[in-house]
Formats: structure tokens, C-alpha cells, sequence
């Protein structure tokens, strides 16, 4: 058994390692307490500059087809950073983990409604929230919102 | 409402912003009664940020940024954001927080709203000097919040904002922030406790977010007694416990003392007893928390761990031919004793005695592969993770984060961004050696505890000559620059230098000066251009040029301090604002 990571990277076309001796190239990594299982990775392709690629993208070639990044950056306007598009990304999986019930979730907004997360969130475990935001002061005048809202967007 | 600002709006991306502040306006309807939020100006991990205006009560219009943390935060990791902004920031480029608002599960953080510019579309027009600038700033900021004992853990563009008009910076996000062991921050060593109970995996939150595919990682089954790298091992429970002379000795010294001491420490006890508790929480692939647990400990086994660790550290290092092993795994065998803590066993002798051959060699077999994964925090974004990190040292400190500021120095000098680009950690580590150097990398990783074998020898590179080749400056070849295949399988060349991991002693400095004195293959492999920065500046060039005909060596020093792939040896960033390319700021 290997590490979920090196899972991941197996998926990529990255060869986790077996019992035996690893395949080159690789890279190979233990505490030295020897405790703990050692973690290595093939590379197939070891990472290398690529002189080729223009600024401002990564000199990294990315080998694995999953990720095709570099190309698409190098070409991209000014408002589609390489963040937006991760985010882009996350958007439509929306699966996640929800560190108040501890549990996965496949849809966060169908997660929010469950009985368990609804409970949670009434909960008194957001005392600590609101023992600090005690201490802040409020400086904002309160406006009529929809009112307000409507008139500023129109100008 | 909703309906005639969506009209308004031309694009289906501001239609959908409008959705999302209306739904926010739903979640927490005070927010209506005091902002005006006309836009969605960012989407981090795990929050979506909004831009609203407000009527202060002096009279005057402001504008904020409110940051919408998704509802599945916990709110002791909320709270100790929250915590993180009002305590440390609002000063020193550090974005503080103005308010906070609560409803249920959906938490707003209010914060003076910072107009900028995004790294990665201004990166190919930034001046030198506004580089120089930008990562002085930088190290201010860190240095301001390393002082409260936050280790921001996931410093890069995105979370250092930058307004090149007014010449303003402002670091945000304490998301990921934890603390060191003596943090100010209360929320943050709340955590470390919680977590300690708890237990917990190593997964951040990032981390999981890129991972959601993989399969879960195996449930971790230990946790390592031993304390989070302190910044300030003054007030350390490590400290005090390991160094009779604390206060006589220099900061510094203590810090690599610290660092190589506890960044050895093996695993106290395998947590393999099955609580409730324990049990239940395993099952998650990314507890509350859970990355948390690794930096913290009962007190008494940081008190009384570090001395025996130094002793370990130095048989293990010499562990190297069979013989040996046996005294080691004999000497390992008290510490889990006495650090358990009352729920542990210590039924982990009985794999320990279980040695194997493949220790530093490019083998494995069903002896090492059987024994439990190590956990360490890793949450952050991949490319800026540091060695220690990539490694999985459970012992990480201020130091990450300013191995990540080196990463931005490195991004903004070459004009790549982003500069490493990998989809698994070691994958990152490898393609750091190939900036780095591999034998580099092998022998500082040793200084924190961690055998690295690479199969092939990756050289240094020059720093200058690698930013300006990737500037375009220098010409590079048509193709793909062949790396040297030395073949050399790299354990051959383990262990050679014990003093590395004594904290006593001073690791040898490699490479003291980055700048140009080490053979590497990118200059080798390209032409070597003159130099050209002495050269008379005519001002038109000079303008085109932007300064980048005329980077002083101080950036590249600074750089290759930045990047020091021992986190013991590496630039603290209270020193990198002494640096001499600071030196008229
Ligand atoms: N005070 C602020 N002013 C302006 N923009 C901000 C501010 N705070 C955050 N942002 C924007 O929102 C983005 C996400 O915010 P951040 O706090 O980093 O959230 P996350 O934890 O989700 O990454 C930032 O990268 C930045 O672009
Ligand atoms: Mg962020
Ligand atoms: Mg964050
Ligand atoms: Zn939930
Ligand atoms: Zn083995």
C-alpha cells in the first residue's frame, strides 16, 4: 500500500511504488527515525525547464495530460488568471468536507440543509465567534438597504 | 431586486455574482442594513469575497471587502482567523479586520477593502524596483505576524495583495494560519489543544481540495510527540527544556538548535489504541483540525523529549551498516514509554524491531511499506511549499512561509508564474532540486530528519543566470535543456555529514552566495552572455527595460537565502529585511 498521494499521482501516470526495487527515475524520501513508510515516486518524465515556454508561464512542462495547464496560460487574457480558473474548476465538483459534522459531502448546499449541519449551525460551538466579535466595535450606520441598493445601482 | 440589478449587469459571470450576494444578503440579513454590495471581487478555497460599501459613523463612505467563509469552517478555525486579523493586523501590511458578522453557519469577516492588481496579470510589466518593493513589504508583513507566533502557511500572490497606484500591500487570508508552539495568538493554541484531543489526519484544507479526487489517504494512526517549531524558542516549552543556557545564547542559534533537535523526533508512541473518539474521527479523510494535532503535544512530551531525540539523532545518523540498526531500534524503544500519553500503547516495539535493508537505498519491501504513513501539515498551494513541508517534517515553522516568500522572489525575478507547477509533492521536491540541486537538497533535508534519495543528480542552478534566461534576457537553446544524466544513484553518496544534523553545529553553508560561482548546467548549456548591467543606461533602454538590465546581485543573494532548502539555516524574514538590497528602505 502506498499513500493516497502517491495514488493520485499514479492516476497521472506517475508509477507509485510496489515492494521491490523502484524503477528510475525516482525520488525517494524517509525519516530518518525510520518509523514511518517511505514515500517515492517514478517519473517517467522528470521535471525539466523548458526554455521554450514563454514567461509568464511556469518553465515546468507538464507531462500529464490531466493537467494541461501551461499552454492555456500563456495565452490568457487579463481577467482569466490561472486562480479564476481553479476556481472555475471547484465550482462544478463542489464536493468537499465539512469540518463541523466530519463528514464528506458530495453537493455543499445540499449538505448545508442536512439535519445533522442545521443542528451544527445553531449550535453553541460559534460562541468562540461571537465572544471575539464582542470585542469589535460597529462603526456602520445602518442604511435602508433595498432602497438604497436600487437607487446606487441604477447610477 | 434581484432582478433589476441582474439586468443591469451584462455578462452571465456578473448575473451570477448578483445571485451570490443576493443568497449572502439572505444568509445574513444584517448585512443589508449596513452594506451596499455591488460586486464579487475574489474566490479563495474556501470563501468567496465581496465588495460593499458602507456609511461609517463619522459620516464617510468606505468601501470592504467581506469574505464569506464557506459554512462547512469550523468555527474554531473561523474564530482564530478572525483572531489572527484583529490581533496581528490592520498594521505593517497586515490586513486587519473591521468587523464580523454572524449568522448561523455563515460567517462574514469584514475587511478595509484593498484595490489591486492580480500578480499573475501584472508580472510581465513590474519594474525591478517594484519587485524590490513588493517582497520587502512582504517580509515586513511576515515578520510582523511571525512576532504573534502565526505561521501563515500559505503565502503567495494571491494572499499578498498589491496596489502598484498608491504602492500599498496588504497580506490577507489567516486561513490556514497555525500557530507556532509560543503563538499570542489564544485561538491558535485553543486549536493545537483541540486538536491534540481530537487526533486527526494531515490533510489541509487545500490540500484536500486539489485531492477530492484521489482516494482518501490512509486514516493516519499516529501522531508525533513533539512541538511546533518555535520562531521564538525564548518562551518554548522546547526551549526550556532542551537548553539550560537559553538566555544567553542568540536567537538564532536557538532556532536551529530547536529546529534540528525536534525535526528528528520520531514518532513518540503509534496511536494505534481504538477509542471512540480516535476511531471515529479516523474514518474522515480530513478531521477538524486534524493537520493541527501534528505540531502539538502533551506538554510533558515536549519537555521531555528533545534531549533524548539529540542523542537518537546522532546514532541514527550513523546508523548506516546493519549492525547498527539493532542499537538504534534498542535506543528508540524507552521514548515511546515515556511519552505516551494515557491512551497510547506501545504497541509499536514490536513493528520497530522489524528493520529492513532499504533505508536510503531504491528499495522497498513489506517491512517498510507496512509501517504507518507519517503525517505532517501540509495545507497551503503546492508550489509554495517548502522542503520541510514537501517532505513531510512534522516540525514546520515561520520558516514555510518564507521559504514562500523566495518562491514569489523566484517567480518575480524569472517573470513565471507560477513557477512550479505539480500535482504531487514529490514531484514539487523533484523539480525544486532542479533549481536547487539534488546533492543540495539531499543534504539539508538530512538536517531535518529526512533521508531524500533522487535517482538522478539534478545541479544547481545559477540563480541569475536561471531568472534571466527565463526573463528571456539570455538566449536559451531550441529545445528542452537536457539535464546532465549523471545516473548516479544518490544514496551513494549518503551520510557524509553528521554535523548538518547537530544543532551545535553550524551545517556547512554551500551556498553562501547565490550569485554566479557555482558551475550549472543552464549556464553551461547557454551561451554566457556579457554582462551587460555595467554597460552606460541609456534612458530609453532603460525604461523598456524596466531595471531587469540592471538587478543588482543582493536580489539573487537574497534569493538563494530565501530558498535555503534547510528551514534551520534559512533566512528568518526579521534578517532578510537587513539585507543589503533593503538597505536604503
Ligand atoms: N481586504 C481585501 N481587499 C481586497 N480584496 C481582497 C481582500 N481580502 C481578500 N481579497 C480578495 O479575495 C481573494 C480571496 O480572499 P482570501 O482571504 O485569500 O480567501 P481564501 O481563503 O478563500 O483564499 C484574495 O485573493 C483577494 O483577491
Ligand atoms: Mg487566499
Ligand atoms: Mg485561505
Ligand atoms: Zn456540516
Ligand atoms: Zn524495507
Amino acid at each position: 500500500k502506498t499513500s493516497g498521494k502517491a495514488g493520485s499521482a499514479a492516476k497521472q501516470g506517475f508509477q507509485k511504488c510496489k515492494a521491490g526495487r523502484i524503477s528510475k527515475p525516482f525520488v525517494k524520501v524517509e525519516d530518518s527515525s525510520r518509523h514511518y513508510r517511505p514515500i517515492s515516486l517514478t517519473m517517467p518524465n522528470m521535471p525539466v525547464f523548458n526554455l521554450k515556454t514563454l514567461p509568464p508561464c511556469s518553465p515546468f512542462f507538464v507531462h500529464d495530460k490531466v493537467n494541461p495547464g501551461i499552454k492555456q496560460q500563456g495565452h490568457r487574457g487579463v481577467k482569466a488568471s490561472a486562480s479564476e480558473e481553479r476556481t472555475n474548476v471547484r465550482k462544478k465538483k463542489r464536493g468537499g468536507y465539512c469540518e463541523c459534522c466530519l463528514i464528506k459531502y458530495e453537493n455543499v448546499s445540499m449538505h448545508l440543509k442536512s439535519e445533522r449541519h442545521k443542528d451544527f449551525s445553531k449550535s453553541d460551538e460559534y460562541l468562540v465567534v461571537d465572544q471575539l466579535v464582542s470585542t469589535l466595535h460597529c462603526n456602520f450606520l445602518h442604511i435602508k438597504s433595498q432602497v438604497e441598493r436600487m437607487k446606487c445601482s441604477v447610477s | 431586486v434581484i432582478k433589476q440589478d441582474g439586468g443591469r449587469r451584462k455578462s452571465k459571470v456578473s448575473r451570477d455574482a448578483d445571485i451570490e450576494i443576493e443568497n449572502l444578503y439572505k444568509a445574513i440579513p444584517q448585512l443589508a442594513k449596513v452594506f451596499r454590495i455591488t460586486d464579487k471581487i475574489g474566490e479563495g478555497t474556501f470563501s468567496s469575497v465581496f465588495l460593499g460599501e458602507a456609511q461609517m459613523h463619522d459620516g464617510r463612505r468606505a468601501m470592504f471587502a467581506l469574505k464569506h467563509l464557506i459554512p462547512t469552517s469550523h468555527p474554531t478555525r473561523i474564530a482564530a482567523e478572525l483572531q489572527c486579523l484583529t490581533v496581528a493586523g490592520g498594521t505593517e501590511s497586515v490586513i486587519g479586520a473591521t468587523y464580523c458578522f454572524r449568522k448561523e453557519d455563515h460567517v462574514v469577516i469584514v475587511m478595509p477593502y484593498m484595490e489591486h492588481q492580480a500578480i499573475v496579470d501584472i508580472i510581465g510589466s513590474l519594474t525591478f524596483e517594484e519587485v524590490r518593493l513588493y517582497i520587502y513589504h512582504l517580509m515586513k508583513a511576515l515578520r510582523h505576524v511571525h512576532q504573534f507566533g502565526i505561521i501563515h502557511r500559505d503565502i503567495k500572490p494571491n494572499n499578498f495583495l498589491y496596489n502598484r497606484k498608491s504602492n500599498t500591500y496588504a497580506l490577507v487570508d489567516f486561513g490556514l494560519a497555525q500557530g507556532t508552539a509560543d503563538t499570542q495568538i489564544e485561538l491558535l493554541k485553543v486549536v493545537r489543544q483541540r486538536a491534540a484531543l481530537k487526533g486527526g489526519g494531515p490533510m489541509g484544507k487545500q490540500d484536500t481540495a486539489q485531492r477530492s479526487k484521489a482516494p482518501p489517504r490512509p486514516p493516519p494512526k499516529t501522531t508525533t510527540a513533539s512541538t511546533s517549531l518555535p520562531p521564538r524558542p525564548s518562551t518554548s516549552l522546547l526551549h526550556s527544556s532542551s537548553s539550560s543556557s537559553s538566555s544567553s545564547a542568540t536567537r538564532k542559534s536557538l532556532v536551529k538548535k530547536a529546529r534540528c533537535v525536534s525535526t528528528t523526533v520520531p514518532t513518540s508512541a503509534s496511536r494505534t489504541n481504538h477509542t471512540k473518539d480516535l476511531s471515529g474521527l479516523r474514518k474522515q479523510p480530513r478531521p477538524v483540525f486534524g493537520e493541527r494535532n501534528l505540531n502539538s503535544c502533551t506538554p510533558a512530551a515536549a519537555t521531555t523529549k528533545p534531549a533524548a531525540i539529540k542523542a537518537e539523532l546522532v546514532k541514527s545518523s550513523k546508523t548506516e551498516d546493519p549492525a547498527n540498526r539493532r542499537y538504534c531500534a534498542a535506543g528508540r524503544g524507552p521514548l515511546p514509554v515515556r511519552t505516551q500519553s494515557a491512551s497510547q500503547k506501545p504497541q509499536r516495539a514490536v513493528q520497530q524491531g522489524l528493520t529492513c535493508s532499504c533505508y536510503q537505498s531504491d528499495r522497498v519491501c513489506n517491512i517498510c511499506m507496512s509501517r504507518k504513513p507519517q503525517v505532517a501539515p501540509r495545507a497551503g498551494t503546492p508550489g509554495f511549499r517548502a522542503p520541510e513541508v514537501l517532505t513531510k517534517c512534522p516540525n514546520q515553522g515561520t520558516a514555510i512561509d518564507v521559504w514562500s516568500a523566495g518562491v514569489i522572489l523566484l517567480s518575480l525575478l524569472s517573470g513565471r508564474y507560477p513557477f512550479f507547477k505539480a500535482s504531487d509533492d514529490l514531484i514539487a521536491l523533484t523539480q525544486i532540486m532542479t533549481v536547487r540541486g539534488s546533492r543540495e537538497t539531499i543534504r539539508a533535508a538530512k538536517a531535518f530528519g529526512k533521508a531524500v534519495a533522487c535517482s538522478r543528480e539534478l545541479p544547481r542552478q545559477d540563480l541569475r543566470t536561471l531568472c534571466e534566461t527565463l526573463r528571456g534576457r539570455r538566449p536559451s537553446p531550441d529545445e528542452v535543456t537536457p539535464l546532465p544524466e549523471a545516473n548516479r544513484d544518490s544514496t551513494s553518496t549518503r551520510l557524509h555529514n553528521i554535523q548538518d544534523a547537530t544543532p551545535t553545529h553550524r551545517p556547512a553553508e554551500q551556498h553562501k552566495d547565490g550569485a554566479g560561482e557555482n558551475p550549472s548546467s543552464l549556464s553551461s548549456a547557454l551561451p554566457n552572455q556579457q554582462e551587460v548591467r555595467n554597460s552606460e543606461p541609456d534612458c530609453k533602454v532603460e525604461l523598456d527595460e524596466r531595471g531587469w538590465d540592471r538587478v543588482p546581485d543582493e536580489a539573487y543573494h537574497l534569493l538563494d537565502r530565501l530558498l535555503d532548502l534547510n528551514p534551520g539555516t534559512r533566512m528568518t524574514a526579521a534578517q532578510a529585511l537587513q539585507h543589503p538590497l533593503f538597505k536604503d528602505l
